[in-house]
């Protein structure tokens, strides 16, 4: 996109995390504009009718939970290819490989110190931003 | 023959201990000798009878074709006594001129099969005879070319079913289910349809097959049958009827008890899932919310502490409450529950007492319809109402009084007990999720408060007294859970 700034939707129900993370890509000078989405089915329809440029996904959320809006997403053409980025709490070796499986570009596991935000935030921008070609 | 040969083949003939016939081609009695006698109670100043088979008209045939399989061959044939008493006998019977046609037969009786002793051998069989009436299982020996029956022990008579009265030597297996099927032993097979003469084709399969390990059926009662062919050296064949109830019984409990700990199993994987998932979120918050006030002590700014602190203390309260969850959920879920009759309308008005101050507050209505009685474990039918009450005065619509209806319905073999309210409903497509662990649809615990474990516990206690739980999705805008009981249940454990 030439018009200035990619677009990432991030999905979770916990809104402690989701500013955590919002604050963690601020503080590392990330050129993302941040939309928050606090479940699963309000994700599904706003990505439905809209770009974005990358997902970050929660796993386990409360209805719909992350594994089957991944599986969701990955059948229609418009969210098909778009990068999917996993931040779960779950370490859970089933998750890690079932996420891959359904089409997850990437997976961590959400961290629990400041420095662990801010590696992710940092890690996150210099490759899918900096590094990555967007399809 | 010389004069010694002759006179040493009358004294054997005279003297042997089995009875020995001797017939015309007809099959009348020419001659018997002395223990043949005894067996028919011929007195020695009486002729000898016309013929000593119990069916004199088949006696023709009857011998020839017994003597056609040749000496060493032993056949069950039913005799019959000069004062008209008959027996069966195992025989062999000989041709007196080999070549056909016969000029008459050689009868020698083996081993009495019933009906008193003749003979020291035919009372040696009659021992055997009271020895096999002591097996509990059942014991026959079948001729192998024509099915007919040759002895069997009183096991074996027993578990033929109303047709044992039809059952004795010389019969064959086919009458024995024939008859059978003509006093309506095997449901839905009627006398003369094909579906009658398929059955006896597949038992009569059955029977001949000697390689294989059987076959189990259900009898009389519920009771389980194993029934056994086996090939003897001889060529007969031997059919075992084995009562195989405790093995089957035992076999039942075992799957059942794998059934239950699959399920146990599911609920732990599930339980360690969630523990991971639930416990872990406010963890994360705590270590960071800690981290970052120190940062900003270190840094002299102060403004937030406040807001981390109070984030802090959330989280500690939201684990406690989950930690008690848990704890309450692991105790009742693997509990053996104490079964007796239990009156739902007490077990209601007790759960309806524990959350009067709740109803009071909410100034909810609650209306208690008329519920059966159950078999149960009072203090777990106790928690089920409890958690349902709970839940349908806990989701309504925020300023408006909850409604509560409570009521049971006679299903027949099953009672229904149902709860339902006005309140915000629950999404069809959760219908079955809303029963895991830490399942919770609203995250939002400012206004709707919960550790998920409510359900899963109400469910789990529907199904330890073989009961279940749905959400009636039909119903709306509010929720209504059907809990549905069997009318009679026991623990599996006391079941068998």
């Amino acid at each position: 996109m030439s018009d200035g700034l990619k677009k990432l939707m991030m999905v979770d129900d916990d809104a402690v995390d989701a500013r955590f993370v919002s604050r963690a890509f601020f503080e590392a000078g990330s050129p993302l504009d941040i939309t928050h989405v606090s479940d699963a089915e309000t994700a599904s329809a706003r990505l439905d009718s809209e770009k974005f440029d990358y997902i970050l996904l929660d796993i386990n959320m409360p209805g719909t939970n992350g594994m089957e809006l991944l599986r969701r997403l990955r059948t229609r053409k418009r969210t098909a290819i778009t990068p999917v980025i996993m931040l779960s709490s779950s370490a859970n070796a089933t998750d890690i490989s079932e996420a891959y499986e359904n089409g997850a570009n990437a997976y961590a596991v959400k961290p629990s110190t400041l420095g662990g935000y801010r590696a992710f935030a940092e890690g996150f921008t210099r490759f899918w931003l900096d590094v990555a070609v967007s399809p | 023959m010389s004069l010694a040969q002759q006179d040493f083949a009358a004294s054997l003939y005279r003297n042997l201990p089995f009875p020995v016939i001797v017939t015309d081609r007809q099959g009348n009695t020419v001659s018997l000798n002395e223990a043949a006698k005894r067996a028919f109670l011929v007195s020695s100043g009486v002729e000898a009878p016309v013929s000593l088979l119990a069916t004199p008209a088949e006696a023709v045939g009857l011998l020839g074709r017994l003597a056609g399989y040749g000496s060493e061959q032993a056949h069950a044939i039913r005799f019959r006594r000069c004062d008209g008493s008959e027996f069966d006998a195992t025989a062999h019977v000989i041709s007196l001129v080999e070549e056909a046609p016969a000029q008459g037969y050689v009868v020698v009786l083996r081993s009495l099969l019933s009906g008193g002793s003749h003979g020291e051998q035919i009372l040696m069989g009659h021992k055997l005879d009271a020895a096999l009436d002591t097996i509990p299982e059942g014991f026959a020996i079948f001729d192998r070319e024509d099915d007919r029956l040759i002895m069997f022990n009183k096991a074996f008579r027993d578990r033929c079913g109303p047709a044992k009265e039809a059952v004795r030597v010389g019969v064959t297996l086919e009458s024995i289910i024939r008859e059978n099927i003509r006093l309506g032993v095997y449901t839905g097979i009627a006398e003369g349809t094909p579906e009658a003469e398929s059955w006896v084709q597949a038992r009569l399969a059955d029977h001949r097959d000697t390689g294989s390990n059987g076959i189990v059926f259900q009898y009389a009662d519920g009771r389980w049958m194993r029934s056994e062919s086996h090939l003897t050296e001889t060529g007969q064949i031997v059919a075992l009827r084995i009562d195989v109830t405790d093995v089957k019984r035992a076999e039942r409990a075992l799957a059942e008890q794998a059934v239950e700990l699959q399920r146990k199993n599911q609920a732990l994987n599930q339980f360690n899932a969630t523990v991971s998932h639930d416990l872990k979120a406010p963890l994360r918050h705590i270590s960071m919310f800690s981290e970052m006030m120190c940062d900003d002590i270190r840094n002299d700014r102060l403004s937030d502490l406040a807001t981390y602190a109070d984030h802090i203390r959330q989280s500690t309260v939201r684990m406690q409450r989950l930690v008690e969850s848990l704890l309450e959920y692991s105790q009742i879920a693997y509990r053996i529950a104490s079964v007796r009759r239990v009156s739902l309308q007490a077990v209601v008005s007790e759960a309806l007492q524990l959350l009067e101050e709740y109803i009071r507050e909410a100034e909810a209505v609650v209306d208690v319809g008329r519920l059966p009685e159950v078999d149960g474990d009072p203090e777990l039918l106790k928690r089920l109402a409890q958690n349902l009450i709970g839940n349908a005065l806990k989701y309504c619509h925020e300023g408006k009084k909850p409604e509560v209806r409570i009521y049971g319905r006679d299903e027949g073999e099953s009672v229904e007990f149902i709860v339902e309210d006005e309140g915000i409903g629950i999404d069809p497509r959760y219908a079955d999720k809303i029963f895991d662990v830490f399942q919770r649809l609203h995250r939002d615990e400012s206004v709707y408060k919960g550790t998920g474990v409510g359900l899963s516990l109400v469910k789990r206690i529907a199904e330890s007294h073989d009961g279940e739980i749905r959400l009636d999705t039909n119903y709306g805008p509010g929720a209504r859970f059907v809990v549905t009981f069997p009318k009679r249940f026991m623990i599996s454990r006391e079941r068998f």
